[in-house]
């Protein structure tokens, strides 16, 4: 191909960039949450008189285990938006 | 490039995003589909009383599994025959993001439909008369599984129908295509796998409980609160590759 400039190819190599971001960023955090949403059930169904213990628990781990998707998701919306080439 | 040789080589691109599709997109719903009969085949040697109940529950998980393969073989069909003739390059690259897209996001959700089904042969084997609820609690676990799949399938059929063909689009198009789907097909494995996770747990949980039938409704609960949470992921790769495929 003909024609390409060095700012297309840094906007294309930015375009890719945050779609693998926020792909791949969102596979870790999405098996974590679940898993910590799965291992509170197994604990409420052991001891169901802590279930309100063990519910605010998963929502406060699951909180921290959200932040690296969210950091994909910050730049990802960074290379659209501000990565200009 | 003259005309005739862009149509064959978008074709080409379609074969190769079909190609991706069904051949990543089956791997996950095969190997999720035998462990539901390996824990079934499992439960009736230890109770051969209950193996009719084993049976159904297998076939039951299994069909439910099988949504995600039959979603990628159909974008896989509709790249081959349905897309029509190409006339820009950047169809063929919508129709190769299109397949990563699907392919991804059913080996992810064939594995997290299957972990509750595995899950629930295993169950109903040991507490035979509590199936009704074991049954419940999978199909909505495989329902919230399957979640990102239909996100999945949705960038798809919108990378195949509604990328206009434009012959001017240049590398920055061809690779904005592209990366929408490879967001919202990685984006799909992880919260597919996690809700599956979560369910499969959530029976477990049903069968460690003193009292199971008061067990189902607050577990359910617990289990959908958690899903949701680990769905806001695939969300986040939806918003992405729906934002990109608008820059086109």
């Amino acid at each position: 191909m003909d024609g390409i400039t060095g700012a297309e190819l840094i906007r294309a190599a930015a375009l890719l960039g945050a779609g693998m971001s926020m792909g791949f960023g969102a596979i870790g955090p999405g098996i974590g949450e679940g898993f910590a949403a799965g291992k509170a059930c197994e604990a409420i169904g052991r001891n169901p008189d802590q279930a309100g213990l063990l519910t605010r628990t998963m929502l406060v781990g699951q909180a921290v285990s959200e932040s690296t998707g969210i950091y994909a998701l910050v730049i990802a919306l960074l290379l659209i938006f501000v990565v200009k080439g | 490039m003259d005309p005739v040789a862009v149509s064959l080589i978008v074709k080409a691109m379609y074969a190769l995003g079909a190609a991706f599709a069904v051949g990543f997109g089956a791997v996950g719903p095969g190997i999720g589909m035998g462990m539901g009969a390996a824990t079934a085949v499992e439960g009736m040697g230890r109770q051969p009383r209950t193996s009719s109940d084993l049976f159904r529950i297998m076939l039951i998980g299994q069909g439910a599994t099988s949504t995600p393969p039959t979603f990628a073989l159909v974008v896989g069909i509709l790249l081959l025959f349905g897309a029509g003739e190409g006339t820009a390059l950047i169809q063929g690259f919508a129709g190769l993001g299109a397949g990563i897209s699907i392919g991804a996001a059913s080996f992810a959700s064939g594995i997290g439909s299957a972990l509750p089904a595995a899950q629930a042969c295993e169950a109903i084997a040991r507490q035979p008369h509590l199936r009704r609820p074991f049954t419940t609690l999978m199909l909505i676990g495989q329902a919230i599984s399957q979640t990102p799949l239909i996100f999945g399938l949705l960038v798809s059929f919108m990378l195949i129908f509604s990328i206009s063909p434009n012959p001017d689009a240049g590398l920055v198009d061809y690779v904005t295509v592209l990366a929408a789907g490879i967001c919202m097909g990685f984006g799909a494995m992880g919260p597919s796998v996690g809700s599956g996770m979560a369910a499969e747990s959530a029976i477990m949980g049903i069968r460690y409980h003193r009292d199971p039938e008061q067990a189902v409704g607050l577990l359910t609960r617990v289990m959908l609160l958690g899903q949701a949470v680990a769905q806001s992921t695939s969300i986040y790769a939806l918003v992405i590759a729906l934002v990109m495929l608008m820059l086109v």
